[in-house]
């Protein structure tokens, strides 16, 4: 059986900061968990319109990452985002530490 | 040009959440244990961890941040799984901090933890009150818009013909949606992930103190359904919607039957429904439709003005948003929106532009006040506007 593939919740965060500062005209430092989606996107639609921006980002894309509108349509901060990003690394054997 | 006052009143609904803590919990923070929580330091502590759960689970010293050893705890906890929600992506971001910046910055951790709002997913029916239906699409949840206009009751006078003019302006809908159909999707194709049916009625209704001005109201009854469409070639998602409805009013006399069609895209990368920042604190977003409306009027009533049997209109809309963040919940938003309509029986053209600006008035910016002026033809009446309107708004 091959051997689960490791990768950092804080590393994915740094990953999703990078790509709604690139898409938003923020610096991702200033981006936190805690913000209100809707500080940088309508929400949910722009949130959902958005996942095609994550999916096929550099960041993202090697790993094939495949987030749909329904992971996202409750999220309200930075932190559900991050959550389904999670999840989904969770899903697809990967573990998340 | 006409002048107006109105006084507004809007109504969303909302869902609420609370927290709770037991009184075990509560006693940690009486460090000098006289039974209860003291002004100052002992209240400070507690307000800080009741907000952020990452230093309500590793502040041991309650001194209010995150010293060297209790990072080092962070640390050690992040190599078990069992950490999700709030506490899971805060854990996250100190740690990413901890890695980029060298340091925490304290002032993040005590008012960003709070326990998410979490709202219902689609697959259940909600009920939506609003002004217009374009604030009723398939996906959106009821109070996360602030751009969203809620029902309106409104009052006018005109201070050249003393004119005095009350309407009634609300719609509802519920919305019965499925938003998941698929295990997985590819971003790469265009995929259908979700639909609604939107059953809805509208009233409007206009009491006019004029001589000679009759009272004038109008209902209608119509049915939505709505398409998800999310991936490439076309990028972000779209919503396309068809909807028929029948127009009347409080005498049965109008007989209007309307059918149409809608597209509304949503696209990061032309930075549709995605707040761009031109400098801080300032804000931009722009929002388009496209659709097409087949109207026939045995009898238009006395709300509406159209003097044909049938329209046929094709045209769209366009709205830009600007904001400027005043602080966390409250903005200055300037909002223009322009309407560009054909009919293609007679020809006629209907544009109206529409530009309001809005200054929040309390804290929560739940209550504002508005300049609006209003230029051109109202495709869905024919009336004709040259109006400028002050407003005082409130949202609940």
């Amino acid at each position: 059986m091959a051997k689960k593939k490791t990768i950092s919740g804080a590393r994915l965060l740094g990953r999703l900061k990078a790509v709604i500062g690139h898409s938003t005209n923020n610096s991702p430092s200033s981006i936190r968990v805690g913000d209100e989606l809707d500080r940088y996107f309508q929400v949910p639609q722009g949130v959902i319109a958005f996942l095609i921006t994550l999916d096929t980002s550099p960041e993202f894309r090697p790993d094939g990452l495949a987030l749909q509108p329904d992971d996202v349509r409750e999220a309200t901060k930075v932190s559900d985002l991050h959550d389904a990003v999670k999840g989904w690394y969770r899903n697809n054997g990967w573990t998340v530490t | 040009m006409r002048c107006a006052v109105l006084i507004l009143i809007s109504l969303c609904v909302g869902i609420t959440s609370a927290t709770a803590q037991t009184v075990d919990e509560v006693r940690k923070y009486d460090r000098n244990k006289n039974g209860r929580i003291d002004k100052g330091r002992e209240l400070e502590i507690y307000l800080l961890h009741k907000a952020s759960p990452i230093l309500s689970r590793y502040d041991k010293n309650f001194n209010g941040i995150i010293d060297p050893e209790e990072a080092a705890a962070i640390t050690r906890d992040a190599k078990n799984d069992s950490l999700s929600g709030p506490i899971g992506a805060q854990r996250d971001e100190i740690l990413l901090d901890l890695a980029e910046r060298e340091g925490i910055p304290v002032e993040d951790l005590a008012d960003k933890g709070a326990v998410t709002d979490k709202r219902k997913k689609l697959d259940w029916p909600t009920l939506y009150v609003r002004r217009d239906k374009t604030d009723v699409p398939i996906a959106q949840f009821p109070i996360a818009t602030p751009d969203a206009k809620g029902a309106r009751i409104s009052y006018s006078r005109d201070g050249i013909s003393k004119e005095e003019v009350w309407t009634v302006d609300a719609l509802a809908s519920l919305v019965i949606a499925n938003g998941r159909l698929h295990d997985k999707v590819d971003p790469y194709a265009v995929t259908l992930t979700g639909y609604a049916a939107v059953p809805w009625v509208e009233m409007r209704r206009r009491s006019s103190s004029k001589v000679g001005a009759s009272e004038t109201d109008k209902f209608t009854f119509g049915t939505d359904g709505e398409l998800e469409l999310f991936g490439q070639p076309l990028g972000g998602v779209q919503y396309l919607t068809f909807g028929a409805d029948y127009q009347t009013d409080r005498i049965a006399k109008a007989s209007i039957a309307d059918a149409t069609v809608r597209w509304q895209p949503y696209n990061d990368n032309l930075k549709i429904g995605t707040w761009f920042t031109l400098a801080p604190n300032l804000q931009f977003t722009w929002l388009t439709a496209l659709d097409a409306d087949y109207r026939t009027v045995q009898d238009s009533g006395t709300y509406t003005n159209m003097p044909e049997t049938n329209y046929l209109w094709a045209g769209g809309w366009l709205k830009g948003l600007l904001r400027y963040h005043l602080d966390a919940k409250r903005d200055i938003m300037l909002t223009a929106q322009y309407d560009y309509r054909r009919d293609f029986f007679s020809k006629r053209i209907a544009q109206l532009l529409a530009v309001e600006l809005a200054f929040p008035l309390d804290a929560d910016g739940l209550t504002s006040v508005s300049l609006e002026y209003k230029r051109g033809m109202d495709w869905t009446t024919l009336d004709k506007f040259d109006l400028l309107t002050a407003g005082l708004n409130f949202k609940l």
